[in-house]
């Protein structure tokens, strides 16, 4: 669950990228969140990630409450939720396989459990055939669905997905998207940043829209292939 | 951390040693240089040290009894009973005068910091002269019946740097009429040893901290290269010692190969230089023999190396540990 409450955030005490927001996503939504680029969406990404502290307010992630929250606490946090990014973010002198088991190394994971699960987890994005491959040898829809085999290894209660289509081609963003949904339909609770607003248009489901800082709108649009 | 994960991360730093080669290869190449320097400079130091220490031992001061008769006649003039009954007894060396020499010689090994006294009497001290001169020792046949020298003690210190102190002490014991010590040059060879541990130290420090900078560049340039990495690391939820054990091994690895390399270079150079010295050598024997107090390299091995080893990982980790720092804080 996320909950953000009287949420700012002021660069250097002048710029203003977050004013007063107040936000509540429940175990197992889908939402996308929306805006131009500036509006304040990564800013909002940072805050989740605890990758910045918010100015004022509270924010509250998978039961950790992130500006009280000690450093050496971020790592347990972080393990918490599964990440994908726009530009994948996958470590390039490991093939994909270890990839994808490095999230569940740090978590300490017996080698007998990574055999195991890393495997499932490729199989179910259609990956299993690229285990061996390097990140530069596979193409960006592959790279991206790598990325979320690995958010998704640890089998989190939340994923939060920056721009996830922003690098893979349009008919690719749909396979990404879809993906997403099927996880969400198993229970996973799913944030996507976006500012692609035909897949939002064409999925429909809860969108919050931010422009300058401010959420202008924040509910259930109707998409045209609703959980397909 | 589990042992599989520790074993999974050395792992790691090995194979990223292996996927960075050329900036490996560097790093080697730039912490060896440092260290044969370093090592250049103790083995340097050690060897002026050796030969300090050696002139030092070399050194000794002579301390002249007076002669039989004046002493004598020194102990009647101050109203005293003297060592032998009669005032004009014969020369040579009578029980008494011995016993009194004996009496004195305890004296002087009794004062502190005298490490060895020997007896020299006045006859030995002809026989020795006679032999420095060689085939013109018949000049002293005439002096045979009336030797003009003075019974000595050759003493020897432990501490140079005390030995004013000493002579003043040994000046002062009953008996002795006059010192001949080389306080001159005893300071000076102290000097000079102080000078080269002094600056034998400061060199090697200053090239210890000049390696730890650059291997902190070397490993940082690195990790530049790898800050995306680190940074999607700590995204995935790793740990701060969870990423810098990878690069604690690269540091620990770069700087025991560079310490083994820097070890048998020296050792190669070292032997080989010394065997060039030594008889039979290349060089001529007249120039060898004054390396003679040159340390044989095993005498030095094991400092050696317990340095190289204990520096090069001690640069390394440092190195590895500085390096990370800025960018491990997301």
């Amino acid at each position: 669950m996320i909950e953000l409450i009287d949420v700012s955030l002021k660069y250097d005490n002048e710029t203003v990228a977050l004013d007063d927001i107040n936000l509540k996503i429940d175990d197992g939504e889908f939402v996308f969140i929306v805006g131009s680029s500036g509006a304040g969406k990564s800013s909002i990404i940072k805050l989740l990630l605890r990758e910045r502290k918010s100015s004022y307010g509270v924010v509250k992630v998978n039961g950790f409450n992130l500006n009280k929250m000690k450093s050496r606490k971020i790592p347990e946090f972080r393990r918490s939720l599964g990440v994908v990014f726009q530009d994948f973010r996958l470590i390039p002198t490991l093939n994909v396989f270890d990839n994808v088991a490095f999230s569940l190394r740090v978590t300490n994971a017996s080698t007998r459990y990574i055999r195991t699960r890393v495997p499932y987890i490729l199989n179910l994005m259609g990956l299993e055939a690229k285990a061996k491959r390097f990140p530069h040898e596979i193409s960006g829809g592959e790279q991206q669905r790598v990325a979320l085999a690995r958010a998704l290894v640890n089998d989190p209660p939340l994923i939060i997905a920056d721009e996830p289509t922003g690098n893979v081609d349009p008919e690719l963003s749909y396979e990404i998207v879809n993906l997403l949904k099927g996880i969400n339909e198993c229970g996973t609770t799913i944030v996507m940043v976006t500012h692609e607003h035909d897949i939002v248009r064409h999925f429909g489901g809860r969108t919050i829209s931010i422009e300058h800082g401010r959420i202008m709108f924040d509910e259930v649009i109707g998409g045209h292939h609703e959980g397909e | 951390m589990k042992a599989n994960s520790f074993r999974y991360l050395t792992k790691q730093g090995i194979k990223n040693l292996w996927l960075n080669r050329m900036m490996t290869l560097a790093s080697i190449g730039v912490l060896t240089a440092c260290l044969l320097i370093v090592g250049l400079a103790i083995i340097l130091t050690q060897n002026i040290d050796n030969m300090a220490h050696y002139v030092e031992d070399q050194t000794e001061f002579v301390a002249f009894m007076y002669r039989e008769n004046d002493y004598i006649q020194i102990q009647v003039d101050a109203g005293e009973e003297p060592i032998v009954a009669t005032a004009d007894t014969p020369e040579g060396q009578t029980p008494q005068w011995d016993s009194f020499v004996q009496e004195v010689k305890k004296k002087i090994e009794a004062i502190p910091n005298v490490s060895s006294v020997e007896y020299i009497s006045k006859a030995q001290g002809l026989n020795n002269m006679r032999s420095q001169l060689g085939e013109y020792a018949s000049l002293l046949d005439e002096l045979e019946d009336d030797n003009p020298l003075n019974d000595s003690f050759t003493i020897r210190v432990e501490d140079l740097t005390k030995i004013k102190e000493t002579t003043t002490r040994v000046q002062s014991v009953n008996g002795i009429q006059s010192v001949n010590a080389a306080n001159d040059v005893a300071e000076t060879l102290t000097f000079i040893r102080q000078i080269v541990n002094a600056v034998g130290g400061a060199i090697i420090l200053a090239l210890v901290i000049v390696s730890l900078v650059i291997i902190v560049n070397t490993i940082r340039a690195t990790i530049f290269a790898r800050r995306k990495e680190i940074n999607i690391m700590k995204f995935v939820g790793a740990t701060n010692s969870f990423i810098r054990l990878p690069f604690i091994v690269e540091g620990i690895v770069l700087g025991l190969l560079s310490a083994v390399i820097a070890y048998c270079i020296i050792w190669g150079a070292y032997s080989y230089i010394l065997n060039a010295f030594s008889e039979g050598g290349i060089v001529p024997t007249f120039i060898g023999s004054a390396f003679k107090n040159i340390i044989p390299f095993k005498d030095v091995a094991l400092d050696l190396g317990v340095f190289f080893g204990a520096s090069s990982i001690g640069i390394g980790v440092l190195g590895s540990l500085m390096s990370i720092r800025n960018h491990i804080k997301v």
